[in-house]
């Protein structure tokens, strides 16, 4: 396997916080860094670097509103750009990216290899900041999930079963599918008028048609469609032979038609609503504005996609632009839109299936005003009520057009209650001239009775067959959906499982680390686990009583450990272009019981991975020191950000004393008196620790924050307990030390409360009491200290090494 | 990846079963598959593989589910 790309060497200039040149050197052997640096020192400037060198941007900037123009450092003069620069131990990927005040970046080493460097990596998580990793705990299951397919390369599948799904939910709300159903409707409807029973099937239907052949004198049984089909056009060219017939059957024709026609009043009802709640959408600004958004992203996209315009620039201000980002944004903002556009959609679904209705009415309609029809049938002014009509079809078509078309308010007026009534009672005078004409061409109630027969026989051909033929297109819609469900059931299946295996590997790793870290806890089997409804949650056992969401019971700190452990089991499985990781300032306030194990973790479980370790807590700054092998780790620190100089990088003296000293040298006593109350706490806090001190329980990360004040009075409680060190000069330097305590608070804080700065010689004295106070608990022949894991079991006095002193 | 089968892998072996099942158009099968072969699996791509399908069926195609 090709080996795992590590950095050698991290160069910035006037990127972010940082101003002149400064570099973060790995050396030849890529070794894993542990910067420290006070809040606004400037750490994060290197994560951004290296973010925005990986992805071409910074996601918390964005995220607050920030753009590309936030990553120029303020004091940078045009026209010097921004640079950030990495070295790797694979040479050939060494580059530059520089930042252009024109817009986008350019590199300096264009190769193919690097290209496909970048593309892998940007496939990999490998920053974790403070305030994201907790980001994916606190989200809902459904993003949950959608994260960690992103994560593990399943975003093909995710497309797959959308557009599957697209597909299948298109087709069952399908306008013409839809149509189809309405139209069988109307003729089943028209069938159960003809033969009288309801519901029925087709043999009703046959065994009626033949009983009115019987009627008819026809030699030929109708058994099936097709003699329905047969025997009817049969018993229709004997009608027609006749004048008496043709004419009879044309009259028929024009019933029909002035029966059609009067579905036009309920099709303007219709037609009315769709038109009010269109213009009520209009008035709401924000659905409007969505959907013509929707519409430039859409033409956007295909643009891009299609290539018609110029990759690297922006099609609308032909400014610099990376393509692909463009692209991603543009499809982001199409999804996050859907929402507002859902009651437009329908409304445009609506218009879509009015003009179905619309084309039978204006034909129906328009027939009544042939010649033929006006000279035989029509009375003037029947024909004048009729013939504005027409027209008003045309100005229909024309408003459903622009509703289709834009989601602007339309002006519409139609015809009145008064103009509609007028076509009704046309309509129907014309349907009792037609029947007064049929009964004067039949002359006997038998030839009545044989005309009436064969309408009707025809009349049921006709809409049998029709309602034949639309059972026929449903059934082929029907059959591809039931189709395309089951592929997408089965999708969905096989999804799951390949989900499964990744997420039980990952959850074996998010239990061993969080485990490790929070040792002595009673938690396990820390698992991800699919939930119903397509999400993600974790679950895990507590106290033996299985827990999910774990936000239920956690504290802060340990759903930070969730965060922290879950990325790095994701790192572990999906990272494997890049063998380094930055976590920045990810130990809080409330993770200091845990943030000695998190270092021994990273030590112990990931021997080959390179760190980039960022804090501003100096005690656990030190405690690294201690904790990670000198040999892979260096120790770095920032010098107060300033704006003429921007960030800079000192080396890092290794103990928390030597960086009080070097605070006194370079004259910064609030630093020092800082630095001091913090080695105040971390000698306190380790003393009790090692004696096994009892202190007043607190609940969750209340534990953490205990002060020194709180320390001595609990570790004298102790030494009162056992009569331990109770000598005068013993009991001055406990208190010299809550002197020295109260004193480093004020130090730090003189400013706010308004009294006389500490000077070096304080500090100096305070560093002497704490040496001294240190020294009580140390055996001046062995020279360790006294510690519970030397002494014997329950043993309420605790022992040095050599055994030599008892506390 | 290795130790999972990748997103890609899965499809590909997904789309590769359906083949020859009786309960599933194979039609729709092949359209599926030759859209998903040429990176076209769209919902829009599909839909109109889908018309067709059933504007070769008005012409006369028999049904092969």
């Amino acid at each position: 396997m090709e080996q795992r790309v590590k950095l050698k060497r991290l160069v910035g200039e006037g990127f972010r916080g940082i101003f002149k040149r400064v570099w973060l050197d790995f050396e030849d052997d890529c070794k894993s860094l542990v910067l420290f640096g006070n809040n606004g020192d400037g750490k994060s400037s290197f994560s951004d670097a290296l973010e925005w060198f990986f992805t071409d941007t910074i996601d918390a900037l964005q995220r607050e509103g920030c753009g590309r123009e936030d990553y120029f450092n303020d004091a940078l003069p045009k026209p010097q750009e921004p640079v950030v620069e990495l070295s790797f131990n694979r040479n050939n990927l060494d580059n530059e990216k520089i930042l252009q005040w024109e817009g986008g970046y350019r590199y300096s080493n264009n190769i193919e290899e690097f290209r496909k460097y970048i593309e892998s990596s940007r496939k990999e998580s490998f920053i974790l900041r403070y305030h994201t990793m907790r980001a994916f705990v606190d989200k809902r299951k459904k993003d949950k999930l959608e994260e960690v397919e992103e994560i593990i390369g399943f975003k093909i599948i995710k497309e797959t079963r959308q557009a599957l799904l697209r597909a299948l939910n298109s087709l069952k709300s399908s306008t013409q599918l839809t149509s189809y159903r309405s139209l069988l409707n109307e003729k089943g409807e028209a069938i159960v008028n003809i033969i009288g029973t309801k519901p029925f099937i087709g043999d009703d239907v046959i065994s009626f048609a033949d009983g009115l052949r019987k009627q008819l004198g026809h030699g030929g049984p109708i058994s099936d469609e097709d003699t329905l089909k047969s025997v009817t056009d049969e018993l229709d060219k004997k009608v027609k032979i006749t004048q008496k017939g043709e004419q009879i059957a044309w009259l028929e024709q024009i019933r029909q038609n002035a029966s059609t026609s009067k579905g036009i009043p309920t099709f303007l009802d219709e037609l009315k609503q769709v038109l009010t709640s269109h213009n009520r959408l209009a008035s709401q600004r924000e659905k409007v504005e969505a959907s013509a958004l929707d519409k430039l992203y859409k033409a956007g996209v295909e643009a891009l996609e299609e290539g018609w315009v110029k990759a690297g620039e922006c099609p609308l201000c032909k400014r610099p632009i990376d393509t692909d980002q463009l692209l991603e944004s543009l499809k982001k903002e199409i999804e996050s839109i859907q929402g507002l556009l859902e009651e437009r959609n329908k409304t445009v679904e609506q218009v879509k299936l009015l003009r179905y209705r619309i084309r039978p009415l204006k034909e129906s309609l328009s027939s009544l005003l042939e010649d033929k029809v006006k000279e035989a049938l029509l009375a003037p002014h029947q024909f004048e009520t009729l013939k504005s009509w027409p027209d008003l079809f045309a100005r229909w078509g024309e408003l459903m057009d622009k509703v289709e078309a834009s989601p602007e308010s339309v002006v519409f007026e139609l015809p009145l209650a008064d103009s509609q009534n007028a076509l009704g009672t046309t309509l129907t005078q014309i349907e009792e001239t037609i029947e007064s004409k049929k009964t004067s061409l039949a002359e006997t109630e038998e030839e009545k009775r044989f005309y009436q027969g064969i309408e009707t026989l025809k009349l049921l051909r006709d809409n049998y067959l029709r309602l034949r033929e639309f059972e026929g297109k449903i059934g082929v819609y029907e059959r591809q959906i039931s189709s395309l469900e089951k592929i997408h059931q089965k999708f969905e299946e096989k999804e799951r499982d390949g989900l499964s295996q990744v997420l039980e590997a990952i959850s074996k790793n998010v239990n061993e680390y969080f485990k490790f870290l929070h040792a002595g806890e009673d938690f396990d089997q820390i698992e991800l686990v699919l939930t119903e409804g397509r999400g993600l949650e974790f679950r895990l056992k507590f106290y033996g009583r299985s827990i999910s969401p774990p936000l239920k019971v956690l504290s802060e700190s340990h759903l930070n450990s969730f965060g922290i452990s879950l990325f790095l089991a994701s790192a572990k499985h999906f990272n494997k272009t890049n063998g380094f990781l930055i976590l920045d300032d990810v130990v809080s306030s409330f993770d200091v019981n845990h943030r000695r194990s998190l270092a021994r973790l990273l030590r112990e479980r990931f021997p080959d991975t390179q760190f980039l370790l960022f804090t501003h807590d100096d005690l656990w700054f030190d405690l690294l020191k201690q904790d990670l092998p000198s040999n892979h780790w260096l120790f770095k620190e920032l010098a107060k950000w300033s704006h003429e100089n921007g960030v800079e990088i000192i080396e890092s003296p290794m103990s928390l004393r030597e960086r009080i000293q070097y605070c006194l040298d370079t004259n910064d006593i609030n630093g020092a008196a800082n630095k001091c109350r913090t080695l105040i706490e971390g000698t306190l806090k380790q003393i009790c620790e090692d004696l096994g001190v009892r202190l007043e329980y607190r609940s969750r990360e209340g534990n953490d924050r205990r002060e020194a004040r709180e320390l001595i009075d609990g570790l004298a409680a102790y030494l009162k307990a056992n009569q331990s060190l109770r000598e005068k000069e013993n009991k001055l330097l406990f208190s010299d030390l809550k002197a020295d305590q109260l004193l480093t608070n004020i130090g730090s804080h003189h400013r706010n409360l308004g009294v006389t700065s500490l000077g070096r010689g304080d500090i100096e004295v305070i560093l002497r009491d704490i040496n001294e106070f240190e020294n009580l608990f140390i055996c001046q022949d062995c020279g360790k200290p006294v510690r519970k894991d030397y002494s014997p079991p329950n043993s309420k006095l605790k022992q040095c090494k050599c055994g030599k002193l008892w506390i | 990846m290795g130790e999972f089968q990748s997103g890609k892998e899965l499809c590909d072996q997904f789309f590769e079963s359906l083949t020859g099942r009786k309960d599933i158009d194979q039609r729709i099968v092949m359209l599926l598959r030759n859209l998903y072969s040429e990176g076209k699996l769209t919902g829009d791509d599909i839909l109109q593989g889908l018309e067709d399908l059933r504007a070769q069926k008005e012409d006369g195609a028999e049904s092969q589910t």
